[in-house]
């Protein structure tokens, strides 16, 4: 069970190229998301990778065809499943930058994306 | 041997087909903010005047350099700025038809489509290059059915970075009377352009500064084109319900322009012509060469054989994840759509990496490229 800081605490006790290794470990777990579930209604629109996006199982899951969206949605959904309803609401996107890893502008939108999917979902569960 | 001349350069920068870095030369220019900092063709003082001057100058030795005189050169913001003000100004309908590959940059695709005219695609050969067969079939089939015909087409590709064989193409426009324009944005530092009607390119793929491009036309067709934003500084006269535009490329400049990014893309004009632009063309190309073979060993796969300075391939791979790994090993290149998106989605779904090389890339920036291509497919593998 990690938190958001915890997260960001491992990322940035790492050096350049070891942070995008701790991002495709999470995604080492692979997708949670079963297909079936891989919807329009949860494509997550946005990134410059397919990504999908649910509630499945009480769980936040994900889906995702590349390897670092992949350990990324891991690593938000960990985040988000950590979390309380309130804390998701008020969780700010922005604070993702604070993870020190550089992205390309469409994969930066495309995060931005899921996290706003994350608080969408949590407020559907309210 | 040219790193020395560009002060940004700390990694090994393959990204060259998305902007250029900018030589101490250019950097260091800035007489116009240190010795003449006025407005240009409106103030009659002496500053106003030295502007003037100078930006008149640095229309000069750019239209030159792209072929041109200094009367068909306008300048504008980069080449995207210069597309859609040539598909504006020419006024087009439903009775003319521009004839674009499909393949094109969203820039020379997008600014067509929104014109309102007709448009004919155009396929590329295994080889990448425009079909020729295609094209004059095209001109055969649509000769007398529209009153204007024009053809445009990017010299280098963006994708595929093959030159494209403009001496056959502008043959065939002139026997049908079709007008061309260049998309020249990959191309401007390599080739100038005395035969084509229209030109557009930027300044930041030019060694130049953001934020400044042109956009070429020769003299003789300035008569077809309307103004494409009105305002101050093209007009010699208005009258409380009238109003008239003066003529030539200052009539397409409204406004005040970018006058120390003109006087800068004059410098990065000049510090090509020092270099030799056909010596620093060649020696991309070997480099290039060196390139590919780089990709292939690391077990990826060229879209094209030919290529002027880039090399765009496939993998295995997410384009999205060799990018941003690449990236993380202080391995500049692009991963994606490229801005091409028709064009890369018929060859992968999921995108194409593109590398790009610079007259001031190294042999050693490719075996850096090769060693870090190698270990991110590798990692990916796991």
């Amino acid at each position: 069970m990690s938190t958001f800081n915890e997260i960001k605490d491992e990322i940035n006790a790492l050096d350049d190229f070891d942070r995008y290794e701790y991002v495709m470990d999470w995604a080492d777990q692979g997708n949670d998301l079963p297909e079936e579930s891989c919807t329009d209604k949860t494509f997550v629109k946005g990134c410059t990778s397919k990504l999908w996006c649910a509630i499945h199982e009480s769980k936040y899951k994900t889906r995702a065809d590349a390897i670092i969206t992949q350990g990324l949605a891991r690593m938000v959904c960990e985040i988000f499943n950590n979390i309380t309803i309130e804390e998701a609401s008020t969780f700010n996107p922005q604070q993702m930058t604070q993870l020190g890893l550089v992205f390309s502008p469409s994969r930066a939108n495309g995060l931005n994306h899921l996290v706003w999917r994350m608080k969408e979902l949590a407020h559907e569960r309210q | 041997m040219y790193k020395s001349y560009f002060p940004a350069y700390d990694i090994v920068y393959l990204d060259n087909a998305a902007t250029t870095m900018t030589p101490v030369d250019v950097v260091m220019e800035s007489d116009y903010y240190w010795k003449f900092n006025a407005n240009i063709h409106r103030s009659p003082h002496e500053l106003g005047q030295k502007a003037s001057n100078a930006y008149e100058e640095a229309r000069t030795v750019i239209a030159e350099f792209a072929g041109f005189k200094s009367n068909e050169l306008i300048f504008t913001r980069n080449t995207t700025e210069s597309i859609n003000l040539l598909a504006n100004a020419l006024d087009l309908t439903t009775k003319d038809i521009v004839i674009v590959p499909w393949t094109e940059h969203h820039a020379n695709l997008l600014p067509w489509r929104h014109a309102g005219c007709d448009i004919e695609y155009l396929d590329l050969t295994d080889n990448g290059e425009i079909d020729l067969k295609q094209l004059k079939s095209s001109l055969d089939r649509l000769r007398g059915v529209y009153h204007r015909t024009f053809i445009s087409f990017a010299h280098i590709g963006n994708i595929n970075g093959v030159v494209q064989p403009i001496k056959k193409i502008l043959t065939l426009a002139n026997a049908y009377g079709a007008l061309v324009h260049i998309d020249a944005a990959q191309s401007i530092s390599k080739f100038s352009y005395k035969h084509a009607d229209f030109v557009s390119f930027s300044g930041h793929k030019l060694y130049g500064p953001t934020g400044i491009g042109a956009l070429c036309v020769k003299e003789k067709h300035f008569k077809q084109l309307k103004p494409y934003q009105v305002g101050g500084g093209i007009i010699t006269e208005v009258k409380k319900y009238t109003h008239s535009f003066i003529d030539g490329p200052g009539k397409f400049e409204a406004g005040t322009p970018n006058i120390a990014g003109a006087i800068q893309l004059q410098r990065a004009c000049e510090f090509l012509e020092e270099l030799g632009r056909e010596t620093i063309f060649e020696y991309e190309i070997n480099l290039t060469n060196q390139l590919k073979h780089a990709v292939v060993a690391g077990g990826g796969y060229p879209l094209t054989a030919k290529g002027a300075n880039i090399v765009t391939f496939e993998t295995k791979h997410h384009a999205g994840d060799i990018a941003t790994l690449l990236g993380g090993k202080n391995v500049a290149v692009r991963g994606g759509m490229l801005c091409a998106e028709p064009y890369v989605k018929s060859i992968n779904e999921q995108g194409l990496v593109r590398a790009s090389v610079s007259f001031y890339n190294t042999e050693e920036d490719i075996e850096a490229f090769g060693k870090a291509f190698k270990e991110v497919c590798q990692r990916l593998t796991k």
